[in-house]
């Protein structure tokens, strides 16, 4: 409904004549009536934003949406959200989104120094296509001659936990069937791959046990490293209500800096950074030292192991921290005793702990006994904390050490559970394997094995996939700046306000002269503004999509609305491209006389008309069980049902394999579904028999009830790996020049770079820009003032912005906070891009600054 | 868009026998700019007038009183801006 | 959008009613329909807030000489002075919460630019500014009254913690969910209405009101006993003789607390019985362990 002032007046002067002459009017007339819901087509959609997976409705009407609510059928919400989730539709009508494919060019050409014209699909597609195919060439030429397992390739992909479950698969196979190049990653390495490597390293497959039900099943929770008061804020409801209507319940909270989660602790902890593994290992060896640990469980089902330590920080090699670690990146487990466990957690006494992370003592040993007591359930949390952290990986592992120390795992309440930051960082980044080193369902690049079973499901000759792991995030920058990567696309995230040291490598990566970036975006970002191509895309529901959240559940939507202008989906981009290359131009010869059938044929042929993915027909319209009908563009485009068919073959690599989904339709009826869904029954905890139908099958001659790790039945007969690893310091930390540690994260209002919130004006109002979240006797020491600008400036850049010291959140003396939606202010100017050496995302959460007044 | 700088929008109610109602309205309507909206049957009409190429809205509603059937033309609400096409209300945009 | 905009928006608006009304009058035709236009409260209109340390409404105008130095010294360029036309005596400061809240300088520079004490000179410490007091209006269209997780007033409210705290309740509806109810203290609040500005609802359902408008009274008489025994450190007269109870045993009684206990949990910690509520404990655990 769409109301000038000269309605509103006019509606105004009617009334005014009517009440004096005493006239009743018909109500249209006079009252601006409310449309009412008469007419709006209701479907459901699953929330757009972070990894809680909340379900909502959006109400349609004349090809736009008029409204939304939060589903009140939906088991994770039940009709709640948060305020991002309550201004959703609003997401899809920013003024400026993008419509037109945007070129540089001078002189009308395509020039890298150019200006930003209007292109056609076709004009931007044949630039881009020259790019890749002279990419593609200078890779043949470096191959010459090198065994599948040394490939290199100089075309790049960038993509996302945020894209559908088929845009994923759709980009993962051309780059790694299609153009033979696993330099594809999503931002999720960013977010998830440290939870990832510990998932990995500890149980052989990925992602977690438990699910949202130990919110209400367990009695004790800790929290490490989360905000979920404000990044989860539905779960974070859920835990509450426990809190408040469990007795006995009690909530522990560890962070650098007092977060709004703190309101709720019984036990409210804040650590000095990176000390959170030596807190760990106390843990683990109080409950060692106090005999609280379960024997039998320990003998029956866990492996103890050691890592290298030592490992450096992910840094260029030639940084000297790298040049000084022992055991760069290194990471292979060697079995030890439980002995030899027990002796190298020794050394981590409380009063060690105490003093190396500022934890008072009994609050540590409050923490211990809560894990260490046999009959409290404890359900542990964390998000970025652990993730973002150059010793990810062996934090997570370190939680999981105390879990199965106690044998607190796979039962309702015992959970140590890794949140995740997206919507879809499960169901698309890694159940799909969209990294540089994955292929879908677990299967990994780097194994003959598993790459023939890719190239079997794929229909693909032996030896298509490349076999040696591609760049992973940090690294396409350091290639894309060191010449050695020349084409770049990204998709569905804003890297360029992401990705840490943006002065220093992203931004003279993407302005290589040598290098082309493509950016599909539906909104001008910071990332479009350094692209030489954008590409406008269709956003969450103007396309049918699935979202797979933190515990495993994978929701389905239909496409509501049409995108604006000629955008188009991810989706559809991806497979139109394909659609520009002969087989002959991006497989040499020697593989393609290997598959003489594909000689002539299009990239787009091979990988997507291959008879499976285009099996379903589309019948014109996609309809639901009430009747209500609805568009699919890329269905229409194509010719057949594609998110069917795209679906259905992704889904072979898992089933039968403890990965399985269900039917496509299924998803489309339910209101997600947490996989493994075997025989059309959902998997609430894994490897405990009972709940687990794979426990039985491979793990015949166990035990009623019994747990088996089953993602390690080959490695060491389904044990689960405790890793012991050594607390080691930071890449940067403060000094007298650079005094303060810096922290990144989010806010409540806003999703991660704010391209989609910060154009919603209520959000916008709510939280308008980024803040330096900082304690009151700092802010009096380096002399600013609350509300008042500060210059913020580490060892790779400057920002300003103003100083907050009675918000959220607060920090301790000697840390500051600041969040990273705001293009304005832009926060990764300032991070270090130090990684963790086994996972490669970077920490986020520590590095040097100073301040000062601005 | 119409966007002279001063627009203007009247309400007024119109006096008539209630049996000539009818007939009025309809001469009225015939007039541009001239919209009624009720009061027929109680002889009372409401009537918007806007400015239109017939003439202002004031001196439109100046003639009302020399038209047949009619008894007396009473203003009651007159609004006088540049600014009526502009949006007040919108949903999700 | 500038300051300096909404000014010359809230002149407009003001243009837009006085051209209504000259109209209608000189036509002398005043209907009823138009009589709530002319109306003209006596008293400030709700949505005025005077800056921070203003005497009492009455005196504050009787001390104002309208000079707009707090006007001009207001770094935030968030007040206003009444005009011709307005409900707000003329030439006297006010701020809009919606539009430009009260960003509560350390300094209090508008304070300190008043030459007629009108603003509080004693008042140094912005804490203690009462321009008014934030009421959550609307409960029925807060969301957190919901249950949906927005809590953008607590956020951004400076006297963190202590002005708005938020009350968390089971949530009946959801049965699986908390809600986290906003409530406003009147000792903490400064009215400086940033909460009603950050409120991310069409029309906020929290605002600030001058205070006597916003603040209700207990009646004269009553007290609140728990808190009148918090205050004296100790009950006011006797506590209670402590009870004996005939009970069957095992079963015990909490006075103070959950009332009748059936499984004599509450006495002592020992569990009921030998194994764990969770079947699954003792189906893992071998017989020789026990």
């Amino acid at each position: 409904m769409s109301l000038t002032r000269r309605d509103f007046i006019k509606s105004n002067a009617i009334a005014a004549a009517a009440a004096t002459a005493g006239v009743t009017l018909p109500a249209t007339k006079t009252a601006l009536a409310a449309d009412g819901d008469a007419g709006v087509r209701w479907d459901k959609a699953a929330c757009r934003y972070c990894g809680t997976g909340c379900s909502v409705l959006i109400g349609t009407k004349d090809g736009k949406v008029v409204a939304s609510q939060g589903d009140p059928d939906a088991p994770v919400n039940k009709g709640l959200n948060c305020i991002k989730g309550y201004f959703l539709p609003k997401i899809l009508y920013g003024e400026d989104r993008l419509t037109k494919p945007l070129l540089r060019k001078k002189n009308g050409k395509y020039d890298k120094n150019g200006k930003f014209e209007e292109v056609s699909w076709d004009e931007a597609f044949d630039v881009m296509a020259e790019k890749w195919k002279a990419a593609i060439k200078k890779s043949w030429e470096e191959n010459k001659g090198k065994p599948v397992d040394k490939l290199t390739s100089r075309v790049a992909m960038f993509g996302s936990g945020q894209w559908t479950v088929w845009e994923g698969y759709a980009a993962s196979k051309l780059m790694k069937a299609g153009f033979r190049s696993n330099n594809i990653d999503p931002n999720a390495r960013h977010c998830m791959a440290s939870a990832v490597g510990a998932f990995i390293r500890g149980f052989g497959i990925d992602e977690p046990m438990g699910c949202y039900d130990d919110l209400e099943q367990a009695d004790v929770f800790v929290l490490w490293g989360s905000n979920m008061a404000e990044m989860h804020p539905i779960l974070w409801s859920r835990l509450t209500d426990t809190r408040l209507t469990k007795p006995g319940c009690e909530v522990h909270v560890l962070s650098t800096y007092k977060h709004r989660c703190f309101e709720l602790a019984d036990n409210g902890m804040v650590f000095t950074p990176q000390t959170d593994l030596a807190i760990l290992n106390f843990i683990a060896n109080y409950i060692i030292q106090n005999k609280a640990y379960n024997k039998e469980f320990i003998e029956k089902h866990v492996q103890f192991n050691k890592t290298p330590t030592d490992i450096g920080y992910g840094l260029r090699a030639n940084d000297p921290r790298e040049k000084k670690a022992k055991n760069r990146m290194k990471g292979k487990l060697t079995k030890i005793t439980f002995e030899e466990y027990a002796k190298s957690v020794e050394p981590y006494t409380l009063e060690k702990a105490s003093k190396l992370s500022g934890v008072p003592k009994d609050k540590l040993l409050r923490l211990a006994k809560a894990y260490a007591d046999p009959k409290k359930k404890v359900m542990s949390l964390w998000t970025m904390g652990f993730n973002q952290h150059t010793r990810g990986v062996w934090v997570n592992g370190l939680c999981y050490n105390v879990h199965l120390l106690m044998g607190k795992i796979s039962e309702p309440g015992n959970s140590p559970f890794s949140l995740t930051g997206q919507p879809s960082a499960c169901g698309t980044a890694r159940e799909v394997g969209t990294f540089c080193h994955r292929l879908p369902a677990d299967l990994v690049v780097k194994k003959k094995a598993h790459r023939d079973i890719a190239e079997k499901i794929w229909k693909l000759p032996e030896g298509t996939i490349p076999g040696k792991v591609g760049y992973h995030a940090v690294k396409m920058h350091r290639m894309l700046k060191d010449g050695k990567l020349d084409c770049y696309w990204q998709q569905c995230n804003n890297n360029m306000q992401a990705a840490a040291n943006m002065n220093n490598e992203s931004y003279p990566g993407w302005r290589n002269p040598n290098a082309f970036i493509t950016v599909t975006d539906p909104y001008p970002t910071v990332s479009a503004q350094a692209a030489d191509l954008i590409l406008p895309t269709a956003m969450w529901i103007e396309k049918e999509g699935a979202y797979g959240n933190a515990e495993r559940r994978t929701q389905f939507w239909r496409q509501q609305v049409r995108a604006p202008g000629e955008a188009k989906s991810d989706l559809w981009q991806t497979m139109e491209f394909a659609k520009r290359f002969k087989m002959e131009e991006v497989w040499p010869p020697e593989l393609l006389d290997k598959a003489p059938e594909y000689k002539g044929k299009t990239l787009y042929e091979v990988l997507y008309e291959n008879g499976q993915v285009n099996k379903f027909p589309y019948e014109g319209k996609i309809t639901d069980d009430r009747g209500n009908e609805y568009e699919n563009y890329e269905s229409e485009h194509f010719g057949f049902y594609v998110q069917k068919g795209l679906f259905e073959e992704y889904a072979s690599f898992g089933r039968g394999h403890a990965h399985d989904l269900a039917p496509f339709d299924m998803y489309h009826k339910a209101r997600g579904l947490r996989w493994p869904v075997v025989d059309g029954k959902e998997t609430l905890y894994r490897f405990r028999e009972g709940y687990d139908p794979y426990v039985a099958k491979w793990n015949p001659d166990g035990e009623k009830g019994d747990v088996f790790f089953y993602g390690n039945k080959k490695k060491n007969g389904g044990k689960a790996n405790i890793i012991t690893a050594p607390y080691e310091p930071p890449a940067e930390s403060p000094d007298d020049e650079y005094p303060l540690w810096l922290c990144t994260g989010r806010v409540l209002e806003h999703w991660h770079s704010g391209s989609m919130t910060r154009r919603v004006p209520e959000l916008y109002r709510a939280m308008p820009d980024a803040v330096v979240y900082m304690n009151k006797k700092d802010a009096k020491k380096y002399k600013l003032r609350n509300g008042r600008m500060a210059k913020i400036s580490s060892r790779r850049g400057t920002i300003t912005c103003k100083v907050e010291t009675r918000g959220r959140n607060q920090p301790p003396e000697g840390l500051v906070f600041i969040p990273w939606f705001d293009a304005g202010r832009l926060v990764n100017k300032l991070t270090l891009d130090a990684t963790d050496p086994l996972s490669k995302e970077t920490d986020y959460k520590k590095c040097a600054v100073k301040i000062s007044k601005a | 868009m119409e966007n002279s700088n001063t627009m203007n929008l009247c309400s007024c109610i119109v006096h008539t026998r209630p049996e000539r109602g009818a007939e009025v309205e309809e001469r009225l309507n015939n007039i541009p700019g001239v919209e009624v909206h009720g009061g027929v049957d109680e002889g009372k009409l409401i009537v918007t007038v806007e400015d239109s190429e017939a003439g202002s809205a004031g001196d439109v509603m100046m003639n009302f009183s020399s038209l047949e059937g009619v008894v007396s033309a009473t203003l009651i609400y007159h609004y006088g801006g540049d600014d009526l096409n502009e949006e007040v209300v919108r949903e999700f945009n | 959008m500038s300051k300096t905009d909404e000014k010359a928006r809230g002149v407009n608006r003001r243009q837009f009613l006085t051209t209504t009304l000259k109209t209608a009058c000189s036509v002398g035709l005043m209907g009823v329909g138009l009589g709530f236009y002319t109306q003209r409260a006596n008293a400030l209109p709700p949505m005025a807030i005077r800056p921070p340390g203003a005497l009492p409404e009455e005196d504050f105008l009787g001390a104002c000489i309208r000079c707009g130095l707090c006007v001009r010294d207001c770094p935030f360029d968030i007040l206003f002075l009444g005009q011709l036309g307005d409900d707000i005596p003329t030439g006297s400061p006010y701020f809009i919460a919606r539009t430009g809240p009260c960003e509560m300088c350390e300094d209090i520079p508008c304070v300190a630019a008043c030459p007629t004490n009108a603003l509080d000179h004693s008042l140094t410490d912005i804490e203690k500014a009462r321009m008014g007091l934030a009421v959550v209006v609307d409960q029925e269209n807060c969301i957190a009254f919901q249950g949906l997780r927005c809590e953008v007033c607590f956020n951004v409210c400076p006297i963190r913690g202590k002005a708005i705290t938020l009350d968390m309740q089971h949530n009946v509806r959801s049965g699986k969910h908390a809600l986290f109810i906003p409530v406003v203290h009147s000792d903490a609040c400064t009215g400086c209405g940033l909460c009603e500005k950050a409120c991310i609802l069409e029309k906020a359902a929290i605002k600030v009101f001058p205070t006597d408008l916003a603040k209700g009274e207990l009646g004269h008489h009553y007290r609140f006993g728990w808190k009148e025994k918090e205050k004296a450190g100790k009950a006011l007269v006797t506590p209670d003789v402590e009870h004996q109870y005939n009970l069957p045993e095992g079963v015990g009684y909490d006075l103070q607390g959950e009332g009748l206990i059936l499984d004599g949990k509450a006495q002592d910690n020992a569990p009921a019985s030998p194994f764990s509520s969770n079947p699954l404990d003792t189906l893992n655990r071998k017989p020789e362990d026990d």
